[in-house]
This record gives structure tokens, sequence and C-alpha cells, in this order.
């Protein structure tokens, strides 16, 4: 158990995602800026991903030793499965974030992406213009994607193509699709390490991607995010206040207090160059390098339940196999 | 429950597991069995045995990494391709699986194979020969009788090894369209809620697949039954096809060593190369750690298993079925029932080393016993039993009269485990922690936070660690000139 005493620093315990954690990233600077002004200590395991995450929670609650207050990283696909561990509590300052990330009360959002696929300029011969486009031969074995079953990105494709593309035409893509993807990896990074590569000239990603290149000296453009008229989708990361952990009054009151930084202008400041995502908090300045992104009109957010989505994946299966 | 047995997409699981595990153990059978022979004939046998037996060092990962810098589209040989104009669209899809399923696997074959042929003893070919036997003959009455069974044993434990195989599926697969049952399991459970009912279902079609081995084996028991021998040393032919034979078998492992050497550069990219150090100084302690004691708990449980069928010969078919129960099974299913079992007293995130040590070692036991069964099956009663009469006690007479022949045999497992161990991810990946990080989860870890390099320079140094640790065993066990 973490020590009670009132003089004692109180500890805040969070489940995270791996790369949140990176040297570098968004954990350490939001963190350390939290403990500053807090005077308390964070914890932060990391735990693989958000699948894992789920199953130490489950875990946590078989043996009766609920270990963390917080699990920051989840999305809002992820979110039905975490939501009966999650604690009914929002945060004052939710009515200045963007209306589009807002999505239950209890799932606190801190950032969004725009999925869209990143092309490597000097090789693309074919620009894709829009959903259809990516069906087109000349991208034959020219695209990177992740796959949907094991990867965050690979399961906002599927669902973006079926809210975009349409329900009714969902296997018939997939049919032609399966045919232009090169590979489909098991994570984001190892699509993104095969791009940088120069395996292929596209990769699923964010735009945000495009400004991460711009500001590591992409000053000509080579690696561009595509814009597709017919929408993007959004990919919406949150917290949650876990439900019956063993905490007092006071780490209540801090677990609390981190959820009300984590969407303030202080925090909301580090998104962009330490998660390269958008800030979920209206009218945060942004660096140089994410002022040229494209900025699609139509962006659609996925709300599917669980079973929508297994049965999605399974259809994904058979129409691509 | 039920459906999911025969839920479609685990039947086309079940479809390509067999296809991949046939078409590879068919390969490797058929390029490693007049390899190995070869092998076995070569004045440098002893050698090319050293090299045959490096790639069980090098993990399924490193092994997908080295196949992408080779022939990946950005691969150097496809560039090379390409300058002269030639179009080489080859990885991603079920026959680049294959092939690195085939490059990892001759080497086992054509080792047992070359094992085998040097228990034969020189004066029955003289003696076929000065006869006026053909080679032909040679081959078909003296040769195969007795690597028949050896060529069997790697067959069968090649289709467990392709049909278990994660990391070059995973990778070299290209998505939906390759995916074995080992696959399928991961991903049942590895995302979101776990899918407990697809991943019994697959577990359940990987044992039934990984019998049919098996059963072949024991249907054609007798075509496949052990000739006997009291070898004394073979003698070895000279001739000018020999150095075709070592370019052969340096080939086998060129792929790693290319990737080995395309990543010298990496190191000096590495912003921090001290920092770089010092953050991966613990796990490549751990691993070490990991590796050695994985290998010698194996080995301990294998020579017990051996000791209580030499006491207990009644015991003995049941011994075997449970030292090579668990070939058929994913490790990740007996990882998962582990840790489910384990969770109830520790928590399991916080890690163990205990648990990461039992579970490679279960793994690695079929493995383990198929290579040293026979070493009980051959052992000379009449020596022990003199070197009793002579007054040693039971541990002098085993190491006076055994323990020369056991040496080579049990350094060479010990070594192909430790390397095994040191590469191996889904076990580990199951009771990591922050504290208990082996270097195949550090990759993993390292890619996740896109420091590509670094995971780039750990893939090195793993391959290094595993590589140079067997090589370094077996050549200081490898005296005996029969192994």
């Amino acid at each position: 158990m973490r020590p009670l005493h009132a003089e004692a620093p109180s500890e805040l315990v969070l489940y995270t995602y791996d790369s949140l954690l990176a040297k570098g990233g968004l954990g350490p600077a939001l963190f350390e800026a939290f403990e500053k002004k807090f005077q308390c200590k964070i914890k932060a395991l990391a735990n693989g991903d958000g699948g894992q995450i789920l199953t130490r929670l489950k875990s946590d609650l078989d043996r009766k030793k609920p270990t963390a207050d917080i699990v920051l990283g989840i999305d809002q696909n992820l979110w039905p499965a975490f939501k009966k561990y999650a604690e009914d509590f929002a945060p004052q300052d939710l009515k200045n974030l963007h209306p589009i990330v807002l999505i239950e009360s209890g799932f606190v959002p801190f950032d969004y992406g725009v999925f869209s696929f990143i092309a490597d300029t000097k090789n693309l011969k074919f620009v894709p213009k829009n959903w259809n486009d990516l069906l087109n031969t000349q991208l034959k074995r020219k695209i990177l994607l992740e796959d949907p079953r094991t990867s965050t990105p690979g399961l906002g494709f599927i669902l973006g193509v079926q809210q975009i593309v349409g329900a009714d035409k969902f296997n018939d893509f997939f049919k032609q699709f399966s045919k232009q993807w090169l590979t489909l990896t098991p994570s984001w990074s190892q699509a993104y390490g095969l791009f940088l590569k120069g395996e292929a000239p596209l990769v699923w990603s964010y735009t945000t991607s495009e400004a991460y290149h711009q500001a590591h000296g992409d000053s000509k453009n080579r690696y561009r995010a595509l814009e597709f008229k017919d929408g993007h989708p959004i990919q919406i990361e949150g917290a949650i206040l876990i439900k019956n952990s063993k905490r007092n009054e006071t780490q209540t009151k801090l677990s609390k207090s981190f959820l009300e930084f984590l969407i303030s202008k202080e925090a909301q400041a580090l998104i962009p160059e330490k998660n390269w995502m958008m800030p979920a908090r209206k009218n945060v300045p942004l660096p140089a390098s994410f002022k040229n992104i494209p900025q699609p009109e139509k962006l659609f957010k996925s709300t599917f339940s669980e079973i929508e989505i297994k049965n999605l994946l399974k259809a994904w299966e058979l129409s691509s196999q | 429950m039920i459906e999911s047995f025969f839920d479609p997409r685990l039947f086309y699981a079940v479809k390509q597991t067999l296809i991949l595990a046939s078409v590879s153990t068919f390969f490797a059978g058929l390029i490693g069995l007049p390899f190995g022979i070869a092998a076995a004939f070569h004045p440098r046998s002893e050698q090319l045995r050293k090299i045959l037996s490096l790639p069980f060092g090098v993990p399924g990962l490193i092994a997908a990494f080295a196949w992408i810098a080779i022939l990946g589209k950005s691969g150097w040989l496809i560039q090379i391709f390409q300058r002269f104009g030639f179009e080489f669209d080859f990885l991603y899809s079920l026959k680049s699986v294959i092939l690195a399923l085939v490059f990892f696997n001759i080497p086992f074959v054509a080792l047992l194979i070359s094992l085998a042929i040097s228990q034969i003893p020189q004066d029955q070919i003289d003696v076929a020969r000065g006869l006026g036997a053909k080679p032909f003959r040679v081959l078909k009455d003296i040769l195969w009788p007795s690597i028949r069974s050896a060529f069997a044993g790697s067959c069968a434990q090649v289709f467990c090894f392709c049909m278990t195989s994660f990391a070059l599926v995973l990778i070299l697969g290209g998505g939906p369209q390759v995916q074995s049952l080992e696959t399928s399991i991961y991903r049942s459970l590895r995302f979101g809620e776990p899918q407990w009912d697809l991943a019994i279902a697959a577990s359940f079609w990987q044992i039934i697949l990984s019998l049919i081995p098996f059963f072949i084996f024991y249907l054609n028991r007798n075509a496949f039954a052990p000739a006997s021998f009291s070898a004394p040393l073979r003698k070895i032919q000279k001739n000018s096809w020999n150095w075709i034979l070592s370019l052969l078998t340096i080939l086998l492992i060129a792929p790693y060593l290319l990737f080995m050497i395309q990543s010298v550069p990496t190191f000096f990219r590495i912003e921090n190369f001290y920092e770089f150090i010092k953050n991966i100084s613990g796990p490549l302690w751990l691993s070490i750690k990991l590796g050695f004691c994985a290998a010698l708990l194996t080995l301990c449980i294998n020579c017990f298993l051996l000791w209580l069928a030499y006491k207990k010969p009644r015991l003995k078919p049941l011994l075997e079925l449970l030292a090579q129960a668990p070939s058929g099974i994913s490790i990740l299913v007996i990882g998962i029932g582990f840790w489910i079992l384990f969770s109830r007293w520790i928590d399991p995130f916080e890690g163990s080393f205990f648990a990461m040590v039992i579970l490679q070692s279960i793994s690695f036991l079929p493995f383990s016993f198929r290579w040293l069964r026979w070493l009980e099956e051959k052992r000379s009663p009449l020596l022990f039993e003199a070197a009793q009469n002579l007054g040693a006690s039971r541990t002098r007479a085993f190491f006076s009269a055994d323990w020369p022949r056991w040496k080579t045999p049990v350094a060479f497992v010990f070594a192909m485990i430790f390397g095994a161990s040191i590469g191996e991810l889904a076990a580990l990946s199951l009771f990591y922690s922050e504290k208990l990080m082996p270097f195949s989860v550090l990759i993993s870890r390292l890619l996740s936070q896109y420091r590509f390099e670094e995971a780039t320079a750990v893939s090195v140094l793993m391959l290094c660690l595993s590589l140079g640790s067997m090589a370094f065993i077996v050549t200081k066990f490898s005296r005996n000139p029969n192994l």
C-alpha cells in the first residue's frame, strides 16, 4: 500500500501505453509539469498497448488489488471496453474542448489525430485524392497499413472505410484493397519504420506526421499528408479515473486534479510537439510545423460498440483473405 | 464456443498452417538430406557442423529483419536486380515465409543427418565399396538405414517448428492472406478483450496438426527404425567439390551475417552512445542469466526424464509423451495458462524471472529431448559396469564411462537453448516488467517508442550475443570428433 502519512508526498499511479513514455515524449514532460505544480510523485506503468492495460485492470479487479488511479491514453474505440472500469467524472474545463472530441462522461479527451495517408512524394507516381483512388492498380503493393486486429490506427482505417466508403461497399472495397497493401504490420511504429526505409510510398498514419517531418528538417516537403475530399476518420485519445481504486481523499483529489490539468492550457500546449497530435482544447497556439498540414473539413468520429467492432473485424478478415 | 472450432477464419488459418509447414518441411528435408550427407563426408565436417548449428541462435524477429534487408523493396539484392532492369517483388507473401522457414530449417535437418552418419562404422562403407557397390547402393543399403530415423525425426521437428513459427509469419506474411494458427492465437489474445474461444479453438487445431508427423512416423515405424551401430571413428574423404559445400554452408547463415554488417553504421547514428550502453546493460545481463537458467533447467528436466526412463522402462512411453507434448502447443497458450494460474497469487505485471525460465524450459524441452534421447538409447553399460568393478562410485563411473560421449551433445543443446532463449519473445512478453526487461522485449519497446536506430542496434547486439555464445560453446566443447 502507498504511504498515507500527511507529510509524505502523495503518489499517483498511472497505467499507460509504451510510446507515451518515450524519451522526449508527452509522458515525461507532462508528469514533470504536474509533479512540480502539485508537489507529488507520479508513477507511470507502461503496459504495452490498450489491450494489455485492459487485461491488467481486469487482473487487478480479480485479485482485489487495484494498483492504479488513472489510465492515460485509451482511444474512443477502446472506451466501450473500459467504460465499466471508469468513474463518472467530468472535468470543469470540458466546455473549452473541441466539440468533436467529446464522447461520454467518464472519458476525458486530451488530444486527437486525423488519420491520413502519408506519401513519400519522391517515390509516389500516382497520388490518390479520395478513398476509391486507393483501389487504382498503380497503387498495387504500394501501401503500408497496420493490422486492425492489433493496432489502433489499423482499426481506425477499417472503421473509416465503413463510415466513409459505406457499409454496403465494405466487403467489395476490401476484396480489392487487399491487393493494394504491401504488408500489414502489427503496430504503427513498424509500418512507419518500413515506410521510412523506402519499402512503400504510402503509409497509414496521421496528418500530424507531416508536421513531425517539417520540424525535423524535411524542407523539401518529401513526406506529405494526403487530404481526401470524402473525409478522414479521427482518433481521440483520453484518460479515465479508475473506479474503486483504493485511494484516500488526498489521492482522489490529486487524481481529479491530474485530469483537470490534462486539459489545461499548460498541458495542452505540450501536445503538438511532444505527442504529435492535435490538442483537444480550442485555441491552443500551434507550432510553425503544424501550420501547413491539411485541415480536412469532413471528419468522422467512430463510435462503434464492442460487438460491432468484432463483427466488422470478422467481415474484414473474410473479405481480405 | 463450439462454433469457434469451425469458424471460417480458423479453417483458413488451418489450411495456411498446413501449407506453410508441409511445404517448408518438404524443401528443408529435400535440401537438408543431401546437404547433411555431403557435410558428413567433408574433410572439415566438424567445422561445417559448427556453422550449421549457428542458425538456432537466430531469433525469428531478427531473421525477419534480415530478410527485409535483403529482399525488401529497399533491400540490397532487390536494388541490384532493379539496376539491371528486373522488377522483383517477393517479400510479404506466402513464398517469402516459406523461403525464410526453409533457410532456417535446412541446417537443422543437415546437422542431424550429418551426426547420424558420423555414427556409421567406416569399415562397413569400405567393405561395401570393396565388394563393388556403387555409391547409390552404399547410400541405399548402408547410409539410409542408419539415417532414416534421424531424417524422420528432424522432419517431424521441422514441421512443428514451422507450425509454431510466429515472428516470420507475422512480419513477412503481409497480412490476413498469410496467417498461421500461431498468429491467430496471438491476434485473438493480444488486442482488446481476449477472445478465449478463438484462442482455444486455434490451439486445439494446432495440437491436432502437430500430431500429423508423429502419426506418419508411427505408421511407418519399421521403415524409420534406426539401425544400430557401435561406432568407431569414420574416415573422411577429399574431393574437389568440397569448397562448394563449404560456401553453401556459409550461405545458410549469410542473411543474418549480412544484416549484422549492414547495421553497423546504426551504432554511429545513436545520439548518446554512452547512455544507450548504460540503458541496455541491464537487459543484456538479464538475457544472459535467462538463457543460462533456461538451458540449465531444460537439461536438468531432460536428464531426469532420461534417468527415469532408464530406471523404469515401463514408464518410457509415458515419459516420452510428456517430454514431447509441448511441441505441438503454442508457447503463447502455455504462457497464458501459466499467466492465469500465476496471477492468482502474484501480480504478473510485476514480472517474474522464475516464470520466464519455467515457460521457456517447457517450450524447449521437446527439442532437447529429441536431441539427447539417443544417448540413453545407445549408452554402453559394459563400460559403466567396468568402471564400477574397478571401484568407482556411480557418479564417478558415469563421468568416466558416459560423460565423454554426453559432453558434446549436451553442450550443443545447451548452446542452442541459450541462443533460442535470448531471442524468444512470446513467453517473455507475458512476464516482463520495467525492472525485468530482456533484449527481445526491449526491441519491441524501442520500436513502439519510435527509437528505430536503437532497436536495430539492440537487434545486432542480440544476434551477436546468441551467435557468439553458440560459437563459443560449440567450439569449446566440440572435442569429440564424432560430433
